[in-house]
């Protein structure tokens, strides 16, 4: 199970869009880290992949409308940081696209998207969390 | 003078925590026997105000416990999805210390990482920057070979 409490930020909205993300990733690691031949499984890889480009945007999209409403001094930074991310995976579908779906590719992606994913959610949005648990104290 | 190995250390220990629910201590380098044969090796290049490279050093076993934390199923072997998240763990650690060097006025950048198995890492490049650090699923080293670069 990749999902953790700690990773709660409590912004309901957040939360739930952190935890379907984790959720269609798991999902997606099972698929792609079966036993199955990759022909059997390369289906299911390319829907998820689908799912996870436009889930993704809206859930930055979301996240950022959000800071910018609690006025959060570094949403500036955040942007960059989701806008980089989206970068590189613009530059893994254009490889998808240009070489098609091979294993070792698909794997290299998912194994960079499990390490962002954690870290960018226990790490970098957590201090979201931080800055509204301050406005709160000094409310 | 600038101490360059203390933003790699608060780096590794933020990322082992965050991450990986894990705490790192500082080992001495004579008891890191888990590194004498074979280790996995994450390169990762420096350009800047400091050039060179940081070399990290962990051992196969850790190597694969660490992507089984992140991603909650067993791993075997080191294959392409192991390689790939142990780098970005990397990525992340060196991102995180250049942002500590440049709170000293030290601005660098990262290069993408690299990945190789080496048989003994008693061939490497013996820098005297090393971190030589200790976790409760094994051992690892962080071998800093920076300079500063000449105006």
């Amino acid at each position: 199970m990749m999902w953790k409490d700690k990773y709660t930020l409590g912004v309901d909205l957040i939360d739930k869009q952190h935890m379907e993300l984790f959720e269609r990733v798991e999902s997606f690691l099972l698929v792609l880290r079966s036993k199955e031949p990759w022909e059997l499984k390369v289906e299911k890889v390319k829907e998820t992949l689908e799912f996870m480009k436009e889930y993704v945007v809206k859930h930055f999209h979301d996240e950022e409308c959000y800071q910018r409403k609690v006025g959060y001094p570094d949403c500036n930074r955040h942007c960059e940081i989701h806008a980089e991310f989206t970068s590189e995976v613009q530059e893994f579908v254009k490889l998808f696209e240009e070489q098609g779906y091979e294993e070792p590719l698909v794997q290299k992606f998912a194994g960079k998207l499990v390490a962002w994913l954690i870290n960018h959610v226990a790490a970098t949005d957590q201090k979201i969390a931080d800055y509204i648990h301050r406005l709160e104290v000094e409310a | 003078m600038t101490d360059f190995t203390h933003p790699f250390f608060i780096a590794t220990q933020e990322v082992f925590r965050l991450m990986l629910d894990l705490d790192i201590q500082v080992t001495p380098p004579e008891q890191l026997s888990e590194l004498k044969n074979r280790a996995v090796n994450v390169s990762i290049g420096i350009v800047g105000d400091l050039e060179g490279k940081i070399d990290y050093y962990f051992p196969e076993s850790m190597t694969l416990e660490i992507v089984r934390i992140l991603s909650g199923m067993e791993m075997n072997e080191l294959d392409d999805f192991v390689a790939s998240a142990i780098s970005e763990v990397v990525n992340i650690i060196s991102g995180n210390a250049m942002t500590g060097l440049f709170s000293d006025q030290v601005q660098c950048d990262i290069q993408p990482p690299s990945i190789e198995v080496a048989d003994t890492c008693s061939n490497r490049n013996k820098s005297d920057k090393l971190l030589t650090l200790e976790t409760s699923i094994g051992q690892l080293l962080v071998d800093i070979q920076l300079v500063k670069k000449v105006a």
